[in-house]
């Protein structure tokens, strides 16, 4: 996708959002209304503004042929590598997840030796295990109650 | 004054508290020189650690890491020819062709000896406009606080560029995401879809990592910078220092014009810098700026550390962040309990203080680190980003979690995360959003209460005029300001 077509896209979608936002903030009691209820107007006439704005460029360069495309594959890859590992905290918990997502994130990505992968694993996870009970932090619970 | 200010550095210099000031320099140098990250992610990064912390502590770290970004970005800057933060540009102009001479490590020793006397005297401007600005904040009521409120919002339209209007729906959006909730004048929850988590509103721990560091971390693998040719580090540290000193005037001038631009909020970061430069290279006699002058890498250098005083003066004593980084540093006071305003030169004055000495201190030692372990340090530079991210995404979803230790915390931050991303490939600003988002709580809340207690008649009180005229001169005098800065930035580029 071009990123004059993503643009549109995107301010349609803030367009839409604050539309959205309107619409429900209607409903809110006088004193809980004024300020989302005004802000959300003001954000959707602007969005307006930006959309017709965008489509005008948006016709003139698909005539010209010259907005640039987004790249898009890669970011999705590191994306999915970031999403996969809050599934993993979801179901294993984080310190399962955590050995996980390291051995095979730097076996494949990092191309680290098996040796380097497994010490810096290790390593990771006795430096969270310090840190959480030094910074007293709580870990995210999950499905297996672990 | 001077007795708070003692009892302030004997608080700090406590060994746990000194201890999270070292911490936070570590982090700020380490944030500094790895291109990609910023103040404001290593703020964002920092920010759940925070909370519950006590308010010398936090602020310790949270100061002790922006203090040093600045410093540590030196080192990209001057042997990569590519800025470690968007601070540190002009520095490239002649740093990287000093580095090539192979005088790499006097650039280094001139910024490094810049950037402590530029950070000291942007702590001392911190410190002497307390005394200046006490009685007008003391006699602020809501009105007036409503109308610094909007003057901090009125930020969004100069952090936005070229694009006002985008800047302009960007810090709306924060505002209504601020508005999830509970509502400031009435029981009422909004746009919360009957979930426990939405009810108590999103946190900004959440709101600031989603939204800058996600976008950071997806953004440096995917470009996975290899570095192959480096300048070797040589030519000397001392005779940089010796430079710097040779040209003191040129080092103390830009060091008070930065202080100055960064009380300016929404000029920070990117701007000051290019402005220093082109100052000097206006005013400075038989220059070869562009072709590795030392006095290149002087000027800006001592203004980009300054900046951070300057910066926290409207941030701290007027609730006014004119960036992304001092929007977070105000949803870090708010963690910690305090508010920015009247009541940080009263009952919390011994926290300002130690922020002023913490901002010192972290200056000095930041420099004794990258003096004394300048070839280890500059090695971290050239760490690819795939052997560094994963381990910065383990601490990224770890800390958003403490914001409210609840799952909410971590798929909000997915959703702000890709919301952030699309917005940084689309060219959308983000630190209205962030603006917006801090702001709104207590623009509604002050809005509110005026209107309650004197009706519309508020609007034609003598100060809230005042104001309004100097959001007025700051939205256009920033423009000027914007666009002198840019034609100076092209005409460097041009010459570079």
């Amino acid at each position: 996708m071009d990123k004059k077509t993503a643009s549109l896209l995107f301010s349609l979608f803030l367009l839409l959002l604050f539309s959205g936002m309107a619409w429900e903030a209607a409903g809110f009691t006088e004193l809980a209304r004024f300020f989302p209820f005004y802000i959300s107007i003001i954000g959707a006439v602007f969005c307006t503004v930006q959309t017709i704005f965008l489509l005008k460029e948006w016709i003139r360069d698909k005539e010209e042929k010259k907005s640039p495309n987004l790249q898009i594959k890669a970011p999705t890859k590191y994306i999915g590598w970031i999403i996969g590992y809050v599934l993993l905290i979801y179901i294993f918990g984080l310190m399962a997840a955590t050995g996980t997502y390291l051995i095979l994130f730097l076996t494949m990505e990092t191309r680290l030796n098996w040796w380097k992968t497994a010490g810096t694993t290790v390593l990771v996870l006795l430096f969270l295990n310090f840190f959480s009970i030094y910074m007293n932090l709580y870990w995210p619970e999950n499905l297996m109650g672990w | 004054m001077i007795e708070a200010a003692i009892e302030a550095l004997l608080t700090l210099l406590d060994p746990s508290r000194a201890g999270f000031m070292v911490l936070g320099i570590l982090i700020g140098l380490t944030v500094g020189l790895l291109p990609g990250l910023s103040g404001t992610v290593g703020m964002s990064l920092l920010l759940p650690f925070v909370f519950g912390m006590d308010t010398t502590s936090g602020m310790a770290l949270l100061i002790g890491m922006v203090a040093v970004v600045h410093t540590g970005d030196t080192f990209p800057s001057v042997l990569l020819g590519i800025p470690g933060t968007s601070g540190s540009q002009a520095t490239i102009m002649d740093g990287h062709p000093l580095a090539k001479k192979g005088e790499a490590s006097r650039a280094l020793g001139a910024a490094f000896f810049c950037s402590m006397i530029g950070g000291i005297l942007g702590g001392m401007a911190l410190y002497l406009t307390i005394p200046l600005a006490r009685p007008l904040i003391l006699s602020f009521g809501s009105p007036e606080l409503f109308m610094l409120a909007m003057l901090g919002l009125s930020m969004v339209g100069i952090l936005a560029g070229r694009s006002p209007l985008k800047g302009l729906i960007s810090g709306l959006l924060g505002m209504m995401i601020g508005s999830v909730g509970s509502a400031p004048a009435v029981p009422e929850y909004r746009y919360d879809f009957d979930s426990p988590y939405l009810s108590n509103g999103i946190p900004l721990a959440v709101i600031a990592l989603g939204l800058f560091a996600f976008p950071a971390l997806v953004n440096m693998l995917t470009a996975n910078r290899s570095i192959s040719d480096s300048p070797p580090l040589s030519g000397g540290i001392l005779k940089g220092i010796k430079s710097s000193i040779a040209n003191k005037w040129l080092m103390l001038r830009s060091a008070v014009f930065g202080a100055i631009i960064g009380f300016i909020p929404g000029l920070g970061g990117s701007v000051v810098d290019w402005i220093s430069y082109g100052v000097a290279k206006k005013t400075t006699q038989n220059n070869y700026f562009g072709e590795g002058d030392i006095r290149g890498v002087i000027a800006p250098e001592s203004t980009n550390n300054a900046k951070e005083g300057g910066a926290l003066i409207p941030t701290l004593l007027f609730g006014i962040p004119g960036s992304g980084t001092t929007a977070v540093l105000l949803g870090g006071l708010t963690l910690m309990g305090l508010e920015a305003g009247p009541s940080m030169l009263t009952s919390d004055l011994n926290v300002t203080l130690s922020i002023i000495w913490t901002l010192i201190f972290a200056n000095i030692i930041g420099v004794m680190f990258c003096i004394l372990l300048t070839k280890p340090i500059a090695s971290l530079s050239f760490v690819p980003a795939n052997k560094l991210i994963p381990f910065l995404i383990i601490i990224i979803i770890l800390g958003a979690y403490q914001s409210s230790f609840a799952w909410g915390d971590i798929f909000i931050f997915l959703g702000i995360g890709l919301l952030g991303l699309i917005m940084e490939s689309l060219d959308w600003p983000r630190a209205p959003l962030l603006i917006g988002f801090v702001l709104s709580l207590s623009a509604e809340r002050y809005l509110w209460i005026s209107v309650e207690r004197y009706e519309w008649t508020w609007l034609t009180n003598p100060i809230v005029i005042f104001i309004f005229i100097i959001i007025l001169f700051l939205l256009f005098g920033g423009f000027l300001i914007k666009r002198i800065s840019s034609s100076i930035q092209q005409g460097g580029a041009r010459n570079g």
